[in-house]
């Protein structure tokens, strides 16, 4: 899709009441030519001598890059101009035109330091005055104005619009857009343009540089700073952890005095979130962050390691419950009941901005606390991983995470128009980056059942459910008996493999083997092709034994004919969650549940028969699917006897369809309905069921005085029960 | 023993407990068997979870136990002749936390010698959404350990025998050994009293006596030579078979 407009990315509210500014972009989106580009509004964050931004940075494909700084005087504001200062209502300020010059040479410099746009690029400093008339001006300041690129009163532009010699191709297209969101600093590899590669291992070097750059929704999710609650929420794989941190990144850039706080589930989580944030924000900074102003904390702690809950404890004086304690409070949510603790206490905020990833981990006590913990505009962002397995453990609305107040309203709400400037409450990610187009639906149908014999297992059953997965409902009502075809763009899972990689080794391939040994030899003897032959590392490839109970049978074995082979390989997590996925130089070898939140580039999935194995088949094709899609370019499904022979039927099926699926829509009643409505009204009825139960259990003397205690509650119950029956 | 039969002692162990030692990471370097990056790590004698992973972080280990992740730590050091033993590390870390008052313990009514500490505990808390969240379950669990320390400065000390085993929780005590066990005596008598089940499946048949004693009389030879001392005649020791 060749887009020849620019897209405007406004990352700070106050766009909605800066006139100068929006007037300067009215101009711009008006008479800028033809062109694919962006335009940022108070972004990138420069610490130059102060911490500004200028109010637009804008790149286009066939153009050097533009920064303007706006300024809303009229004339009689401008006192007297001098080469270094000016003076405006009184008081003397740094000429306008160094410091957005400081501006241009900054970010000039972030260009030339990549010589694939060294020599290339020229970045123009340009001020506004969009309410002073030029001749006016230089009526009252003659000979002031040298060659100084100025937009007046009048609104041309042109003196901006500084066409290149050659457009930019695409590569360097990617690494201008990249450098000006700031997420350069990701990209491995000091390759240049990509050249079409023949084998794997190629191929996978030039895929990460590829995936490094921000599409449009992720940059404004990572770039815009909302002046409230904000929630973001996208399938495994659209980067959420490095908006986030992108995110606290520039906030800190830009707010170096305020408290910011990045919260998580996963302990191993701390040092890639450090990382990132740390590359991030020195790419505008000379110095590194001030980390005891941005809080990087797990959110329990501990007397060696630091977590929100032993924060607030220690700031106000509280002992933290130990976990003994905290498990007889509640035995299956431990750290719930530290949350419930602190939430009876007088909590004091201390945040001005909090961000939460891994936000489906917590409960809705952690989410409360950090309520209080933050400052009076809540400035709270929450990324939610949509279904990493596809049990929707649908995404709690709001209420339900935040609770109400005294009034009953509703804490936080996600509801009404966005933020002024229109930067969003409620952001959907619908890219998923990691999985390859093809991959992705399969492992979708796979875990949904599309294809299996039986129909599907469970299902989505409404557009936007679809939607919010990357989905088209392209023919056929979502209602039993119905033939549907559901279809996903192909820009919703970029596939940059087709691209680059054009030898022999198929996207996805099965094979079926008469016994394990067979399957497991075979396995071996691919990993050692794909290393020796195909130049792949070992730390790209992942096997992945789907049969979680058997796999102390298989994966020991496994390792075992791969040292054979002289190849090193690692089982992570035997016992803890500390080891790390993708050890350098070894293969890794893993269960569906270690493999979780991980990637590799490679991935076998072995014993895939246990698809049909056992009693439980929906989590059966819940694993299936999360292994699946691990894969970022290449899977290779094995197994043996006849469940596998079914496992490629199902596939094969499958891929024929693609990039559609085509299947009969399933009888909701007796399925597992994913949609939130319906899983939510599932969980009522459970809990309800209970109650029920409880209530019909009770002791008859017992259930006599309680009538007889409670008759109102009686009566109700009696007429809620013959309503429900006329139904 | 020299150091290439002890090397082959190893890799022959290795070759016959595949199914169970995993991660291995044994290297030969010099005129020593050891790990890959071997560190010396100071680790204390109430070890916790958190102490393992540092193990498991740094990759200090020989192997680890595919039912629990426990670690094995092998290292034989020779002089330049590579025959003459001058010091010998052999430890086993057991990944598996010590529960608090009986609660954890979940038996399913199994033999206690079969299920012991491994399975029912560490699947239900790997399996447990919650395992992973926080420090204080690692903070709060005890692990077991034990270690076998040569060192061949001789001593007429019966507390100080060059060869003796720490066991964890019990400080100093020094239990002698009348042999520094080879590689394959040392896995041998882990998994044998540590994975009973896996023992019993290769060693044993049903009723629980050898399968083959000539081959489990073998398990001991190679061996390094028994140590000469006095230390055997005044106190409770441990004896390590020779062939």
């Amino acid at each position: 899709m060749v887009r020849r407009m620019i897209d405007l990315n406004v990352t700070l509210p106050t766009y909605a009441t800066d006139e100068p500014a929006k007037r300067i972009w009215s101009w711009i989106e008006e008479k800028f030519p033809d062109t694919e580009g962006v335009c940022y509004y108070k972004h990138p964050v420069f610490t130059t001598e102060s911490i500004i931004s200028p109010e637009f940075t804008l790149i286009t494909k066939k153009h050097n890059p533009i920064i303007i700084c706006c300024f809303s005087w009229q004339l009689e504001d401008i006192e007297s101009i001098d080469e270094n200062f000016w003076k405006i209502n009184g008081n003397e300020i740094d000429s306008p035109f160094y410091e957005a010059e400081d501006f241009a040479v900054t970010l000039q410099s972030k260009f030339d330091k990549h010589r694939i746009l060294r020599y290339r690029l020229g970045t123009i400093h340009a001020i506004a005055f969009p309410l002073i008339n030029k001749a006016q001006f230089e009526d009252k300041f003659p000979d002031k104005l040298n060659d100084e690129i100025i937009i007046w009163k009048d609104g041309n532009i042109n003196p901006i619009i500084s066409p290149l010699d050659l457009e930019l191709k695409e590569e360097e297209w990617r690494t201008l857009k990249s450098i000006a969101q700031g997420i350069h600093p990701l990209t491995k590899g000091s390759g240049l343009i990509h050249k079409d590669a023949d084998k794997l291992g190629d191929a996978i070097k030039y895929i990460d540089r590829y995936i490094a750059l921000l599409d449009e929704e992720q940059a404004k999710a990572a770039l815009q700073i909302a002046p409230g609650p904000q929630r973001i929420r996208g399938l495994a794989g659209t980067g959420k952890t490095v908006l986030l941190a992108m995110k606290a990144a520039n906030i800190h850039l830009r707010y170096p005095e305020k408290k910011i706080l990045f919260t998580f589930n996963t302990q191993s989580l701390y040092n890639q979130v450090r990382t990132l944030i740390t590359k991030f924000y020195r790419f505008y900074s000379e110095i590194d962050p001030d980390w005891d102003n941005l809080h990087i904390r797990h959110a329990w702690g501990g007397y060696s390691r630091q977590g929100v809950y032993f924060d607030t404890c220690m700031r106000h004086g509280l002992t933290p419950i130990q976990l003994q304690e905290a498990r007889i409070l509640d035995r299956d949510h431990p750290f719930t009941a530290c949350c419930k603790q602190l939430l009876n206490k007088n909590i004091e905020p201390y945040y001005d901005f909090i961000m939460v990833d891994e936000a489906q981990d917590f409960q809705s006590e952690y989410f409360q606390l950090l309520y209080k913990l933050s400052k009076s505009d809540h400035c709270i962002y929450w990324v939610y991983d949509e279904l990493q397995s596809l049990s929707g453990e649908q995404i709690p609305s709001p209420k339900k995470l935040f609770g109400i107040d005294d009034d009953g309203n509703d804490l936080v709400s996600l509801e009404g128009e966005p933020y002024p400037g229109g930067i969003e409450k409620d952001f959907v990610l619908h890219r998923s980056y990691r999985c390859p187009h093809k991959i992705l639906m399969l492992a979708h149908a796979i875990g949904l059942g599309l294809y299996s014999s039986d129909g599907p297992i469970q299902i989505l059953s409404t557009k936007e459910s679809w939607d919010s997965f990357g989905y088209i409902v392209k023919e056929g009502e979502l209602v039993e008996g119905n033939e549907i075809t559901i279809y996903r763009p192909p820009e919703n899972s970029p596939t940059p493999i087709t691209e680059i990689y054009n030898g022999s080794n198929p996207e996805i391939l099965t094979m079926t083997f008469k016994g394990k040994d067979e399957e497991l030899d075979w396995i071996a003897s691919s990993i050692k092709h794909d290393i020796e032959v195909e130049n792949v590392l070992p730390e790209h490839i992942v096997a992945i034994c789907l049969d979680g109970i058997h796999m102390k049978h298989y994966l020991p074995p496994l390792q075992k004919k791969l040292i054979d082979l002289n190849i090193r390989s690692k089982i992570p997590g035997l016992g803890s969650d500390v080891s790390a996925f993708g050890e350098v130089d070894n293969v890794t070898l893993s269960t569906v549940f270690r493999a979780k939140g991980n990637e590799s580039y490679i991935v076998y999935i072995f014993c895939f028969e246990a698809l049909y194995d056992y009693v439980e088949e929906l989590q059966n094709r819940n694993r299936a699917f999360t292994a699946i899609s691990r894969s970022k370019a290449w899977v290779r499904i094995t197994g043996v006897g006849q469940g596998m022979l079914d496992a490629e039927i199902e596939i094969n099926k499958i891929l024929n369809d693609q990039p559609e699926f085509k299947f009969k829509f399933p009888d909701l009643s007796s399925i597992r309905n994913l949609d939130a409505e319906t899983t939510r009204r599932r969980r009522e009825i459970l809990k309800g069921t209970e109650s029920l139960s409880d209530l019909v259990n009770l002791n008859p003397k017992v259930f006599g005085e309680l009538i007889k205690k409670q008759p109102k509650l009686a009566e109700k119950l009696l007429s809620q029960i013959s309503e429900a029956r006329k139904e | 023993m020299n150091v290439s039969e002890v090397m082959s002692s190893l890799v022959a162990t290795y070759n016959e407990w595949s199914n169970i030692l995993v991660n291995t990471q044994y290297i030969r370097e010099n005129n020593s068997i050891t790990w890959r990056n071997h560190t010396p790590l100071m680790l204390p004698y109430i070890m916790h979870k958190n102490d393992l992973d540092l193990l498991e972080v740094k990759k200090q280990y020989t192997f680890q136990i595919i039912e629990d992740g426990s670690f094995i730590q092998i290292f034989y050091k020779f002089e330049k002749d590579n025959s003459t033993l001058i010091e010998a590390r052999l430890a086993y870390y057991g990944n598996t936390p010590i529960p608090r008052s009986g609660d954890e313990w979940d038996q399913d009514g199994e033999d206690l010698e079969l299920t012991f500490t491994h399975d029912t505990i560490m699947d239900e808390l790997i399996d447990s959404d919650t395992f992973s969240q926080n420090s204080f379950y690692h903070d709060d669990f005890i692990v077991p350990w034990l270690r076998i320390d040569f060192s061949n400065e001789e001593t007429e000390c019966p507390l100080h025998h060059s060869c003796h085993m720490h066991i964890g929780l019990f400080g100093d005590a020094r239990i002698p050994l009348t042999v520094v066990p080879s590689p394959r005596q040392f896995i041998e008598f882990i998994i044998a009293h540590f994975y009973p089940r896996e023992y019993h499946l290769m060693r044993l048949d049903q009723d629980g006596k050898p399968k083959n004693k000539g081959q489990l009389r073998k398990i001991n030879n190679p061996s390094f030579q028994k140590i000469i001392s006095d230390n055997y005649d005044y106190l409770p020791h441990l004896n390590i078979p020779i062939y």
